[in-house]
């Protein structure tokens, strides 16, 4: 059984591990990476605040589901986190866990099933604590500060997720929107992407909404395969 | 050319405009194969059909056309009104995807000038680059069309290449009585150059020709139509002017120079737009919508369907066309091709007589003109984007956002 304040490397049954770069997770502010073999994923973030707390840097995220935890690299130097979820503030000394990797830090359960918003930022000292990873229910989902799930909900700055899967140098098939249907397509793009990626709402413009994609989502394709699909100028309808 | 056989009507206001409504504009290219301007917008019956654009268009435009409304937001020319321009020379001026525009009528506080104090008020410049380039020229409402050295506008005998000095070079009008003054329009002078064209600017405000307040400020696009810049007012003010900073252009020293300039007493209910053209589809369709490398009939379109060509003029709701007439009494498109601004499927297609022709990347879509070759091509064709010819052209969409 997780203890918080002592390591725990792996999600339990009936949790599914979110690393803390996965794009569902905003870090607003200057946040550094602390690169380890030790953490999950390989690295940390966190928050370096020499003058004292800033109200500007933070973390946010949300999530579906009934229960979080959230891990983090802790070290006796550091000051303390605050952590809000759903605007109910805990505050939580870091410091006092000692120097280890990938510590469970906060544990929240027997939440209403719904969606719920977390904050976490620095509440005293220089730094936070290295955020590693977030611990959902795994039939959960993590979903990004402005993420919506129906294209209803899509407004100016809102963002909707879509799966698009393609085979090398070929226009490919968009499917699962507003869903969680896999990994994302890496922000580097790939020849053969196979994983999901935001729109993002830029304009709404005589009733239409238009939406760019958050990423390259294929790379090694020419402009006339594309353009063979009708999709640079005229534009395909798509349906989901 | 009569007005277009919808059951609309004329509407000098655009935010009047119903679907199958049309509004009037006025376009004048002097030079075959180069763009022209955009101006009048809004003009009433009587002044349009004195004067219209041929249906089959012409290789130098002087007159004015009609634009269709066929959605939120939309509107279509009427007929292709420039043939013998290329889509390269289109595209290199913006109007394929699209360049900004002002698109409503707008009053311009400042008479029409024929002189510099005729007949109210004082038009004044830092200098002139001779004589014949007067500022009363800008405000003399007659638009340079014809590239370099016209005297339809006023030049500044500052030779200059890049930044200029703080408010050394500008032009001002002086109202009789204080004027509240809430934005500009600027269009450039010449087509063919961004020699002469102003880049950054202010508009300024006195009372006494001394003391100056800056109201705005901003970057002219170097574009060749008319642009609109709003602000908020500060009140009536007696003298106001347009300060330049610096050139567009940096090649070599050169003058500065403005075509036309208006201060406005009303922001115009719509503000800006884009001119641009249609989109027509890659290759033609099937009747299930999917891509086809044959014609086969024009009533399944172009592949994606959703093009814009299919979807508002072959598509036109039938309702809103007059009885007894066709499509081709709103748009004149079954004799004249529309440039688009698809590029071609690189591969070969087959017209309904088995005859063949191969795209190459340089090919752009070519919409209309379904009766050319016997009509074994259909209503879609496509030729090099450096090709010009007397069938095929610019028809115009105007774009705006429509609350």
């Amino acid at each position: 059984m997780a203890t918080v304040g002592q390591p725990l490397t792996s999600p339990e049954a009936g949790w599914r591990r979110y690393d803390n770069t996965h794009p569902a997770i905003n870090y607003i502010g200057s946040w550094g990476v602390e690169s380890n073999a030790s953490a999950y994923g390989g690295s940390v973030k966190k928050v370096y605040q020499p003058s004292g707390v800033n109200p500007n840097e933070y973390v946010e995220f949300k999530f579906v589901g009934t229960k979080i935890r959230i891990i983090a690299r802790t070290f006796s130097n550091q000051g303390k986190d605050a952590i809000e979820l759903d605007g109910v503030k805990t505050v939580v000394d870091t410091a006092s866990m000692g120097n280890k990797w990938q510590t469970l830090i906060y544990e929240a359960t027997g939440l209403e099933n719904k969606v719920h918003t977390v904050k976490f930022y620095n509440e005293t000292g220089q730094y936070t604590s290295g955020l590693d990873a977030i611990d959902i229910d795994s039939t959960g989902r993590l979903l990004h500060p402005d993420e919506v799930t129906d294209i209803a909900d899509l407004d100016v700055g809102k963002r909707i997720r879509c799966h698009y899967q393609a085979s090398s140098g070929q226009v490919g098939v968009f499917s699962g929107l507003g869903q969680e249907t896999s990994d994302f397509i890496p922000p580097a793009s790939s020849a053969t992407p196979n994983g999901d990626f935001y729109w993002i709402c830029c304009d709404i413009k005589n009733g239409k909404k238009i939406l760019l994609a958050d990423r390259n989502i294929q790379h090694s394709i020419s402009w006339d395969k594309i353009n063979e699909q009708g999709m640079t100028n005229t534009g395909r309808e798509i349906t989901f | 050319m009569p007005v277009p056989a919808t059951t609309g009507q004329l509407r000098t206001k655009i935010e009047d405009m119903q679907i199958g409504d049309y509004y009037a504009v006025k376009y004048k290219a002097l030079t075959s194969g180069q763009l022209g301007i955009f101006s009048d917008f809004g003009a009433d019956l009587a002044t349009v059909q004195a004067n219209e654009i041929p249906v089959e268009g012409s290789a130098t435009p002087n007159g004015y056309l009609y634009l269709v409304k066929v959605a939120k937001g939309l509107l279509v020319s009427s007929t292709v009104i420039q043939h013998s321009i290329s889509w390269d020379t289109l595209n290199a001026r913006g109007v394929i995807q699209g360049t900004p525009c002002v698109l409503s009528s707008i009053t311009d506080a400042v008479p029409t000038m024929t002189s510099n104090s005729t007949p109210s008020g004082i038009a004044r410049s830092d200098s002139i680059w001779s004589s014949g380039y007067d500022p009363w020229k800008a405000f003399s409402d007659s638009i340079d069309f014809n590239g370099s050295y016209t005297t339809s506008g006023w030049m500044s005998g500052t030779a200059t290449s890049g930044t200029l000095s703080t408010d050394a070079c500008w032009i001002s009008y002086e109202f009789p009585t204080p004027k509240e003054i809430k934005g500009i329009t600027l269009v450039q002078l010449g087509y063919n150059t961004t020699m002469y064209r102003c880049k950054d600017f202010s508009v300024q405000c006195s009372d006494d020709g001394t003391t100056w307040q800056t109201v705005y400020r901003g970057v002219a696009s170097p574009n060749y139509q008319k642009q609109l810049y709003t602000f908020n007012s500060v009140g009536a003010k007696k003298i106001w002017r347009f300060v330049i900073y610096s050139h567009w252009y940096t090649g070599q020293n050169a003058a500065l120079g403005i075509s036309q300039l208006e201060f406005l007493e009303e922001v115009p209910v719509i503000g800006q737009g884009i001119i641009r053209s249609l989109t027509g589809g890659v290759v033609y369709a099937d009747l299930n919508g999917n891509k086809s490398l044959r014609f086969l009939n024009k009533s399944y379109g172009c592949y994606p369907t959703n093009n814009e060509y299919d979807k508002y003029i072959n598509n036109f709701p039938s309702k809103l066309i007059q009885e007894g007439k066709s499509i081709d009494d709103i748009f004149h498109c079954k004799n004249m091709w529309t440039w688009t601004q698809d590029s071609a499927v690189i591969q070969t297609v087959t017209s309904s007589s088995d005859t063949t022709y191969t795209a190459s990347s340089s090919h752009r879509v070519l919409r209309g003109n379904e009766l050319a070759y016997g009509g074994i091509w259909g209503d879609q064709s496509f030729s090099p984007s450096n090709n010009t010819g007397a069938s095929f052209g610019f028809r115009p969409v105007f774009e705006f956002v429509e609350s």
